[in-house]
Protein backbone atom coordinates (compact mmCIF):
# COMPACT_ATOMS: atom_id res chain seq x y z
CA UNK A 1 0.00 0.00 0.00
CA UNK A 2 1.10 3.57 -0.99
CA UNK A 3 0.07 6.40 1.10
CA UNK A 4 0.44 9.98 -0.33
CA UNK A 5 0.35 12.02 3.08
CA UNK A 6 -0.44 15.66 2.63
CA UNK A 7 -2.20 18.20 4.81
CA UNK A 8 -5.14 20.63 3.65
CA UNK A 9 -3.96 20.98 -0.07
CA UNK A 10 -2.68 18.98 -2.99
CA UNK A 11 0.03 21.35 -4.74
CA UNK A 12 1.10 21.53 -8.14
CA UNK A 13 3.90 18.62 -6.75
CA UNK A 14 1.39 16.35 -5.15
CA UNK A 15 -0.50 16.19 -8.00
CA UNK A 16 2.26 15.32 -10.15
CA UNK A 17 3.29 12.51 -7.97
CA UNK A 18 -0.28 10.92 -7.64
CA UNK A 19 -0.64 11.15 -11.41
CA UNK A 20 3.25 9.72 -12.03
CA UNK A 21 2.05 6.99 -9.25
CA UNK A 22 -0.87 5.50 -11.68
CA UNK A 23 1.10 6.05 -14.41
CA UNK A 24 3.50 3.08 -13.49
CA UNK A 25 0.07 0.91 -11.93
CA UNK A 26 0.94 1.92 -8.32
CA UNK A 27 -2.48 2.18 -6.64
CA UNK A 28 -1.84 5.07 -3.62
CA UNK A 29 -4.33 6.33 -1.47
CA UNK A 30 -4.30 10.16 -0.90
CA UNK A 31 -3.97 11.17 3.42
CA UNK A 32 -5.35 14.33 4.19
CA UNK A 33 -3.91 14.30 7.94
CA UNK A 34 -5.37 17.54 8.84
CA UNK A 35 -8.74 15.32 8.25
CA UNK A 36 -7.92 11.90 9.12
CA UNK A 37 -6.59 10.62 12.40
CA UNK A 38 -3.85 8.24 12.64
CA UNK A 39 -4.04 5.65 15.57
CA UNK A 40 -0.90 5.49 17.35
CA UNK A 41 0.91 2.26 17.78
CA UNK A 42 -2.65 1.14 16.01
CA UNK A 43 -3.62 -0.69 13.18
CA UNK A 44 -4.43 1.36 10.30
CA UNK A 45 -6.52 -0.87 7.63
CA UNK A 46 -3.41 -1.87 5.50
CA UNK A 47 -0.81 -0.65 7.95
CA UNK A 48 1.80 -1.42 5.92
CA UNK A 49 3.22 -0.08 3.10
CA UNK A 50 5.36 3.16 1.85
CA UNK A 51 4.06 6.69 3.27
CA UNK A 52 5.87 9.47 0.78
CA UNK A 53 5.17 12.53 3.31
CA UNK A 54 4.22 15.80 1.76
CA UNK A 55 2.24 17.28 4.03
CA UNK A 56 2.87 21.44 3.40
CA UNK A 57 2.67 22.31 6.95
CA UNK A 58 5.95 21.15 8.63
CA UNK A 59 4.56 20.20 12.20
CA UNK A 60 2.06 18.04 10.16
CA UNK A 61 4.83 16.40 8.33
CA UNK A 62 7.03 15.29 11.04
CA UNK A 63 4.29 14.40 13.50
CA UNK A 64 2.44 12.40 10.73
CA UNK A 65 5.33 10.72 10.19
CA UNK A 66 6.08 9.53 13.41
CA UNK A 67 2.41 8.43 14.01
CA UNK A 68 3.09 6.57 10.23
CA UNK A 69 5.80 5.02 11.52
CA UNK A 70 4.32 3.46 14.55
CA UNK A 71 1.45 1.80 12.61
CA UNK A 72 4.35 0.05 10.48
CA UNK A 73 4.56 2.34 7.37
CA UNK A 74 8.06 2.82 5.67
CA UNK A 75 7.98 6.84 5.17
CA UNK A 76 9.71 8.56 3.12
CA UNK A 77 11.40 10.61 4.69
CA UNK A 78 11.20 9.10 8.46
CA UNK A 79 10.27 11.45 10.77
CA UNK A 80 14.04 11.68 12.43
CA UNK A 81 15.93 12.83 9.32
CA UNK A 82 12.65 15.40 8.76
CA UNK A 83 12.96 16.25 13.04
CA UNK A 84 17.15 16.61 11.60
CA UNK A 85 16.45 18.82 8.45
CA UNK A 86 13.64 20.60 9.76
CA UNK A 87 16.17 22.40 12.70
CA UNK A 88 18.20 24.65 11.04
CA UNK A 89 20.66 24.06 14.11
CA UNK A 90 20.07 20.19 14.54
CA UNK A 91 20.93 20.15 10.23
CA UNK A 92 23.98 22.46 10.49
CA UNK A 93 25.75 20.32 13.08
CA UNK A 94 24.63 16.98 11.19
CA UNK A 95 26.50 17.92 8.48
CA UNK A 96 29.71 19.98 10.44
CA UNK A 97 30.23 16.61 11.94
CA UNK A 98 30.19 14.96 8.36
CA UNK A 99 32.88 17.06 7.61
CA UNK A 100 30.41 18.81 4.97
CA UNK A 101 31.15 22.32 4.66
CA UNK A 102 28.80 24.70 6.24
CA UNK A 103 28.94 28.74 6.69
CA UNK A 104 30.27 29.91 9.79
CA UNK A 105 27.11 29.48 12.16
CA UNK A 106 26.34 29.86 15.82
CA UNK A 107 23.31 28.08 17.91
CA UNK A 108 22.21 31.02 19.95
CA UNK A 109 19.56 30.09 22.51
CA UNK A 110 19.10 33.69 24.12
CA UNK A 111 19.82 37.45 23.32
CA UNK A 112 23.13 37.50 24.61
CA UNK A 113 24.25 33.82 22.66
CA UNK A 114 22.72 35.99 19.06
CA UNK A 115 25.06 39.50 20.08
CA UNK A 116 28.27 37.29 21.05
CA UNK A 117 27.68 35.50 18.07
CA UNK A 118 27.73 38.32 15.78
CA UNK A 119 30.85 39.85 17.82
CA UNK A 120 33.01 36.50 16.71
CA UNK A 121 31.76 36.62 12.75
CA UNK A 122 31.33 40.50 12.15
CA UNK A 123 28.67 42.17 10.52
CA UNK A 124 26.84 42.15 8.58
CA UNK A 125 25.62 38.88 9.82
CA UNK A 126 22.62 36.95 9.00
CA UNK A 127 20.31 35.75 12.17
CA UNK A 128 17.34 33.35 11.35
CA UNK A 129 15.08 30.80 13.53
CA UNK A 130 16.22 27.58 13.97
CA UNK A 131 12.68 26.50 12.58
CA UNK A 132 11.20 28.21 9.95
CA UNK A 133 9.98 28.06 5.92
CA UNK A 134 9.94 29.99 2.77
CA UNK A 135 12.52 32.21 4.23
CA UNK A 136 10.51 33.46 7.28
CA UNK A 137 12.25 35.98 9.53
CA UNK A 138 15.45 35.59 8.14
CA UNK A 139 17.17 38.79 8.66
CA UNK A 140 20.80 40.31 7.99
CA UNK A 141 22.08 42.81 10.81
CA UNK A 142 24.74 45.30 9.34
CA UNK A 143 25.72 46.32 13.10
CA UNK A 144 25.33 45.99 16.19
CA UNK A 145 22.01 48.42 16.61
CA UNK A 146 20.43 46.65 13.54
CA UNK A 147 20.76 43.65 15.55
CA UNK A 148 19.36 44.50 18.68
CA UNK A 149 16.39 45.85 17.20
CA UNK A 150 15.75 42.26 15.27
CA UNK A 151 16.63 40.62 18.80
CA UNK A 152 13.72 43.28 20.44
CA UNK A 153 10.90 42.06 17.78
CA UNK A 154 12.22 37.88 17.87
CA UNK A 155 12.05 38.34 21.71
CA UNK A 156 8.01 39.79 21.39
CA UNK A 157 7.18 36.86 19.08
CA UNK A 158 8.53 33.87 21.04
CA UNK A 159 11.01 32.02 21.98
CA UNK A 160 10.32 29.93 18.46
CA UNK A 161 11.61 33.03 16.73
CA UNK A 162 14.68 33.92 19.22
CA UNK A 163 16.21 30.72 19.10
CA UNK A 164 18.15 30.54 16.09
CA UNK A 165 21.49 30.34 13.69
CA UNK A 166 23.45 33.80 13.81
CA UNK A 167 25.47 32.95 10.49
CA UNK A 168 27.93 34.66 8.52
CA UNK A 169 26.87 36.60 4.94
CA UNK A 170 28.53 34.32 2.23
CA UNK A 171 29.14 36.71 -0.18
CA UNK A 172 27.35 34.61 -3.13
CA UNK A 173 26.70 35.66 -6.73
CA UNK A 174 23.30 36.88 -6.55
CA UNK A 175 22.27 33.29 -6.16
CA UNK A 176 22.30 29.89 -4.39
CA UNK A 177 22.27 26.46 -5.63
CA UNK A 178 18.73 24.33 -5.10
CA UNK A 179 19.93 20.38 -5.51
CA UNK A 180 17.03 18.22 -5.59
CA UNK A 181 17.94 14.72 -4.48
CA UNK A 182 16.39 11.64 -4.88
CA UNK A 183 17.99 8.23 -3.61
CA UNK A 184 21.00 8.61 -6.07
CA UNK A 185 19.47 11.41 -8.45
CA UNK A 186 20.37 14.44 -8.67
CA UNK A 187 19.38 17.37 -10.52
CA UNK A 188 20.16 20.93 -9.56
CA UNK A 189 19.37 24.79 -10.32
CA UNK A 190 20.15 28.20 -9.88
CA UNK A 191 18.21 30.60 -8.16
CA UNK A 192 18.55 34.14 -8.94
CA UNK A 193 18.04 36.98 -7.04
CA UNK A 194 19.73 40.73 -8.14
CA UNK A 195 17.42 42.41 -6.01
CA UNK A 196 17.76 40.90 -2.95
CA UNK A 197 20.51 38.50 -0.74
CA UNK A 198 17.66 35.90 0.02
CA UNK A 199 17.34 33.74 -2.71
CA UNK A 200 14.18 31.58 -1.81
CA UNK A 201 12.00 31.38 -4.54
CA UNK A 202 9.32 31.74 -2.28
CA UNK A 203 10.81 34.85 -1.37
CA UNK A 204 11.20 36.60 -5.47
CA UNK A 205 14.30 34.54 -6.69
CA UNK A 206 14.29 33.34 -10.47
CA UNK A 207 14.60 29.60 -11.18
CA UNK A 208 17.26 29.00 -13.82
CA UNK A 209 18.67 25.73 -14.65
CA UNK A 210 22.56 24.77 -13.22
CA UNK A 211 24.94 22.89 -15.64
CA UNK A 212 25.71 19.55 -14.40
CA UNK A 213 28.40 19.18 -11.87
CA UNK A 214 29.95 15.80 -10.31
CA UNK A 215 31.31 17.69 -7.30
CA UNK A 216 28.07 19.61 -6.78
CA UNK A 217 25.82 16.15 -7.08
CA UNK A 218 28.38 14.23 -4.79
CA UNK A 219 27.83 16.82 -2.00
CA UNK A 220 23.98 16.98 -2.18
CA UNK A 221 24.07 13.07 -1.81
CA UNK A 222 26.83 13.15 1.01
CA UNK A 223 24.22 15.68 2.94
CA UNK A 224 21.43 13.97 2.09
CA UNK A 225 22.52 10.62 3.34
CA UNK A 226 24.48 12.52 7.04
CA UNK A 227 20.35 13.27 7.37
CA UNK A 228 19.18 9.95 6.07
CA UNK A 229 16.85 12.15 3.49
CA UNK A 230 15.92 9.76 0.58
CA UNK A 231 14.10 12.96 -1.16
CA UNK A 232 15.61 16.18 0.06
CA UNK A 233 16.25 19.83 -1.76
CA UNK A 234 19.56 20.50 -0.47
CA UNK A 235 20.45 24.26 -0.36
CA UNK A 236 23.96 25.19 -1.49
CA UNK A 237 26.08 28.37 -1.54
CA UNK A 238 29.04 29.20 -3.54
CA UNK A 239 31.56 30.62 -1.97
CA UNK A 240 34.39 32.80 -3.62
CA UNK A 241 37.18 30.84 -1.41
CA UNK A 242 35.83 27.77 -0.19
CA UNK A 243 33.54 26.81 -2.81
CA UNK A 244 30.20 24.65 -2.19
CA UNK A 245 28.87 25.20 1.32
CA UNK A 246 25.58 23.52 1.99
CA UNK A 247 23.07 25.77 4.09
CA UNK A 248 20.20 24.16 4.72
CA UNK A 249 18.01 21.05 3.75
CA UNK A 250 14.63 20.45 2.93
CA UNK A 251 12.87 17.21 4.00
CA UNK A 252 9.79 18.25 2.04
CA UNK A 253 11.24 19.69 -1.44
CA UNK A 254 9.10 21.61 -3.42
CA UNK A 255 9.86 20.97 -7.35
CA UNK A 256 7.58 23.10 -9.79
CA UNK A 257 10.16 25.07 -10.33
CA UNK A 258 13.00 22.68 -11.03
CA UNK A 259 10.69 20.70 -13.35
CA UNK A 260 9.68 23.99 -15.11
CA UNK A 261 13.42 25.31 -16.20
CA UNK A 262 14.41 21.55 -16.25
CA UNK A 263 12.36 19.88 -17.58
CA UNK A 264 12.89 17.11 -16.06
CA UNK A 265 9.99 14.75 -14.72
CA UNK A 266 10.74 15.07 -10.74
CA UNK A 267 7.26 13.64 -10.34
CA UNK A 268 8.08 10.62 -12.49
CA UNK A 269 11.74 9.59 -10.72
CA UNK A 270 10.02 9.86 -7.33
CA UNK A 271 7.01 7.53 -8.34
CA UNK A 272 9.87 5.03 -9.54
CA UNK A 273 12.29 5.30 -6.45
CA UNK A 274 9.12 4.09 -4.58
CA UNK A 275 8.49 1.30 -6.85
CA UNK A 276 11.92 0.46 -6.26
CA UNK A 277 11.40 0.46 -2.36
CA UNK A 278 8.03 -1.13 -2.66
CA UNK A 279 9.51 -3.87 -4.40
CA UNK A 280 12.00 -4.77 -1.60
CA UNK B 1 2.28 35.44 -18.28
CA UNK B 2 1.86 39.30 -16.66
CA UNK B 3 -1.22 40.47 -14.68
CA UNK B 4 -1.26 42.26 -11.67
CA UNK B 5 -1.34 41.97 -7.64
CA UNK B 6 -4.75 42.42 -6.09
CA UNK B 7 -3.12 43.47 -2.97
CA UNK B 8 -0.07 46.06 -4.27
CA UNK B 9 -1.43 46.46 -7.93
CA UNK B 10 2.05 46.01 -9.33
CA UNK B 11 3.43 43.11 -12.27
CA UNK B 12 4.17 39.88 -11.51
CA UNK B 13 4.70 37.21 -13.35
CA UNK B 14 2.93 33.68 -13.51
CA UNK B 15 4.54 30.88 -15.38
CA UNK B 16 2.34 30.02 -18.54
CA UNK B 17 1.72 26.28 -17.04
CA UNK B 18 0.06 27.72 -13.89
CA UNK B 19 -3.02 26.04 -12.47
CA UNK B 20 -5.95 26.56 -10.38
CA UNK B 21 -4.85 26.27 -6.29
CA UNK B 22 -0.83 27.03 -7.22
CA UNK B 23 0.21 29.62 -4.31
CA UNK B 24 2.86 32.51 -5.60
CA UNK B 25 4.40 35.18 -3.63
CA UNK B 26 4.94 38.29 -4.47
CA UNK B 27 7.62 41.13 -4.31
CA UNK B 28 5.15 43.10 -2.02
CA UNK B 29 4.39 40.21 0.61
CA UNK B 30 1.48 38.93 -0.36
CA UNK B 31 0.91 34.93 -1.08
CA UNK B 32 -1.67 34.84 -4.10
CA UNK B 33 -3.55 31.84 -5.78
CA UNK B 34 -4.10 31.56 -8.80
CA UNK B 35 -7.41 30.68 -10.31
CA UNK B 36 -7.89 29.93 -13.77
CA UNK B 37 -11.31 29.73 -16.00
CA UNK B 38 -12.37 30.35 -19.05
CA UNK B 39 -11.68 33.93 -18.57
CA UNK B 40 -8.22 33.31 -18.22
CA UNK B 41 -6.16 33.60 -14.97
CA UNK B 42 -6.44 35.85 -12.43
CA UNK B 43 -4.94 36.25 -8.59
CA UNK B 44 -6.68 36.57 -5.12
CA UNK B 45 -4.45 36.94 -1.73
CA UNK B 46 -4.34 33.54 -0.06
CA UNK B 47 -6.07 33.15 3.43
CA UNK B 48 -5.59 29.57 3.68
CA UNK B 49 -1.52 29.69 4.91
CA UNK B 50 -0.37 28.29 8.22
CA UNK B 51 2.74 29.98 10.20
CA UNK B 52 4.54 26.51 9.56
CA UNK B 53 3.50 25.99 5.92
CA UNK B 54 6.49 25.37 3.68
CA UNK B 55 9.70 24.05 3.31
Amino acid sequence: MILLVYYSIMRWEEERIASALEDLGLRYKPLDVSREPIEIGGLLKNGRGIAIQRSVSRIAALESSAALESVGFRVINTPISIAMAQSKIWCLSVLARAGILIPRSYASLGREAVEKGAEILGFPAVYKPSQGSWGRMISMARDRMELRTIIDHREAVGVEALYGVVQEYVRKPSRDIRATVIGDYVVSIYRVNKRHWITNTARGAEAMPAPRDQELEDLAIRASRALGLEIAGIDIFEDPVRGYVVNEANPVPEFKNVVRVTGVDIARIIAEYIYTQAKR
Amino acid sequence: METRCPVCGKPIEIPDDAISGELVDHECGATLEVLVSGNGVRLKPFQGVGEDWGE
